[in-house]
């Protein structure tokens, strides 16, 4: 039994090294770490159980018969990041350049169906050079069964996926199905066609970097969620998403008790946004205030900043955070803010988030380019998402409210189930100037002065419209609170619907405009 | 013209691209006889910026860019309009050092007053709107250089 003990121990050695010394020195000198590496830092010390250690691949062709590859060149398992189970499989680079083949997609698709059945997280760790040419269609078969099972576990369990390396063509569908993209600067690269097909098809010149690298993915397509500077800060940020998100659809997320105060009443928040409604000022200042110990984990924080989406903790419970941010493009909705709203919406539905929106929004992003991008199509996503969600939704009106941004942005009349508004907000179905041009039109034209005239108009409109009392008087405001109130009022709230239920028909599932 | 290759080097095959350029045009010239090789993997992406990625103190940010362009170093010192609008009011002067998220000028979108800062240091090379003037997005506001 001994020698037998000793045998097992040797080819977990071997298998252990991946594609060998000389190889994962390469990996390291270009700043990534291998994949066993990674699991290690990622997960809690010691507790990574790996499964399917020893498969192999059976391919005959093309020199693969001669070929081994140690754990086919994924190492795939579970273990516990801060004592909750995730399962995890991690692309090994340093074998046969991480290629998928058959076997390396049939562990994947192991781990990926014992997470679903066992509802634990699911992530990815990305550094592939795509498909195994030599295994043929049958690493295509891998990549469809991966996909599939993406989109199945999609609600599920949380899927997060890491991009840690390549990961070029086909490959990248599975990341972007999943709900959160992580990226580390200067080493993720992700793209359909690489830089010398685009340049060979199109003739553009473009570096890996600026096609598909982190920034370009954080900030310009918004493919990705999250970057990070080294892969160390990557794993960082990770464990920090998974500590506001529950394990699966059935359950919620982990309350974390706090020191601070549910009935803290915060005196600065008063002051930060400006009586003058043409004045710009960081919606992120609001929100620290409101949170728990100022703590707000921004999603997707380079890509369509004209809206701010978060997670964050009111008394201990996970909530999602959607905010305009008046700082850049005014706060207006365009195709970009709905999409990474909506997204983000859906997210926190899927898995018992609750929602809380704050409001400052002056109306769509007017525009050619808007239009002809489809900005109709991209923004009913919004209002679809808030329609849609059936976790407790609470909405404060800091500011501005106008139009159909009103509408789309968290009213009662989408589903939220408390709608509270700042009394300097000011809800109508546009703004003053716009409304009183339209509305007294003859008058100011008829006036000898029409200047003074329609300025006078504005501020009758501004006195008896632009104002919270209106939409208060409906019963479309539930309350009207003191800015320093504002997070005793929301926990409050939040507090009264945490058992919310509501049904909706059964249907097999609803047509999202996509 | 280029013609493809498949080469064979411990035991792991790679598809080569050889492309024939003109003498005028090269640049290469540290690979053999004056030609520029694209190598390709058949199952690798290699990438060769990530050899040597210099380790800041500070959290990545990412730079300022609207769209990647071939030519991102011309880019890296202009203003862009992040909206269109009216601008307001210039902050800045030509010539006039700046530092990076400077107040640089104001632009009236949307009937907020939205401030535009400086995306990088350096020195105000070009103003290229004036006071009142209407903007379209994207457009260039001011060079810094």
């Amino acid at each position: 039994m001994k020698d037998k003990i000793q045998e097992l121990e040797k080819k977990r050695e071997k298998i252990s090294k991946g594609g060998g010394e000389k190889r994962i020195e390469k990996q390291h000198k270009k700043n990534k770490l291998t994949a066993r590496e990674r699991i290690d830092k990622l997960f809690d010390d010691g507790s990574f159980n790996e499964i399917g250690m020893f498969v192999e691949h059976h391919s005959q062709d093309l020199g693969m018969d001669e070929k081994e590859l140690p754990a086919d060149g994924v190492i795939t398992g579970q273990g516990t990041i801060d004592k909750r189970t995730v399962y995890v499989y991690a692309q090994d680079f340093t074998t046969m350049g991480g290629s998928l083949g058959e076997m390396h997609a049939k562990k994947i698709c192991k781990v990926m169906d014992l997470a679903k059945k066992s509802g634990a997280p699911f992530i990815a760790l990305l550094d592939s050079g795509g498909a195994r040419i030599q295994e043929g269609v049958n690493s295509l078969k891998g990549y469809g069964e991966i996909f599939r099972r993406n989109t199945e576990n999609s609600g599920v369990i949380p899927q997060i996926s890491v991009i840690l390396g390549p990961c070029a063509g086909g490959a990248v569908y599975s990341p972007a199905i999943t709900d959160f993209i992580f990226m580390v600067d200067h080493t993720s690269k992700m793209f359909i066609t690489g830089p010398q097909v685009v340049k060979s098809v199109t003739g553009e010149e473009v570096s890996a970097e600026d096609l598909g690298g982190g920034s370009t993915h954080n900030q310009v397509s918004g493919v990705a969620h999250f970057l990070a500077d080294n892969e160390e800060h990557s794993f960082e940020q990770i464990k920090k998403l998974i500590s506001f998100i529950p394990n699966n659809n059935l359950e919620g997320a982990p309350v974390i008790e706090t020191d601070d105060s549910p009935e803290r009443i915060e005196e600065e928040l008063k002051d930060i946004v400006p009586v003058n409604p043409n004045k710009a000022y960081d919606i992120r200042d609001v929100i620290e205030r409101i949170v728990d110990d100022k703590d707000f984990f921004e999603v997707h924080k380079y890509f369509a900043k004209n809206i701010v989406v978060g997670f964050a903790r009111l008394n201990g419970r996970s909530v999602g955070i959607i905010a305009n941010q008046p700082n850049f493009k005014a706060g207006t909705l365009d195709i970009d803010a709905s999409d990474k709203a909506a997204r983000f919406i859906r997210f926190c539905d899927s898995f018992n988030i609750p929602i809380l929106s704050l409001t400052d929004v002056p109306g769509y992003l007017p525009g050619v380019e808007q239009e002809y991008g489809g900005v109709i199509r991209h923004g009913a996503k919004l209002l679809y998402a808030y329609s849609e969600a059936t976790v407790p939704m609470i909405n404060v009106i800091l500011r501005k409210a106008y139009g159909g941004a009103y509408i789309a942005m968290s009213s009662g009349h989408l589903g939220a189930d408390y709608v509270f508004a700042w009394p300097n907000a000011e809800i109508a179905v546009m703004g003053p100037q716009g409304a009183a041009n339209i509305i007294f039109r003859k008058e100011i034209k008829k006036a000898d002065d029409s200047g003074k005239k329609r300025q006078e108009k504005i501020e009758e409109y501004r006195e008896n419209f632009a104002n919270p009392y209106r939409a208060a008087a409906e019963g479309y405001v539930d309350d009207i609170i003191d800015p320093r109130h504002t997070r005793p009022r929301i926990i409050m709230a939040l507090e009264s619907i945490i058992n919310k239920k509501e049904d909706r028909p059964n249907r097999k599932h609803g047509n999202i405009p996509l | 013209m280029s013609r493809k290759f498949k080469v064979k080097v411990n035991n792991e095959e790679y598809e080569v691209e050889v492309e024939e350029i003109k003498t005028a045009e090269t640049v290469n010239t540290d690979t053999a006889e004056g030609k520029s090789k694209t190598t390709q993997k058949t199952f690798k992406t290699e990438s060769s910026s990530s050899t040597d990625v210099n380790k800041t103190k500070s959290r990545t940010q990412p730079k300022a860019k609207k769209k990647p362009s071939s030519k991102p170093s011309l880019e890296g010192g202009a203003v862009e309009a992040p909206m269109a609008g009216t601008i307001l009011e210039i902050k800045v002067s030509e010539g006039q050092e700046v530092n990076s998220g400077d107040l640089i000028l104001v632009l009236e979108a949307m009937k907020m007053e939205n401030e535009v800062y400086a995306p990088g240091s350096g020195k105000v090379k070009n103003i290229k709107i004036s006071e009142n003037q209407k903007v379209e997005s994207g457009e260039t506001l001011v060079v810094i250089e």
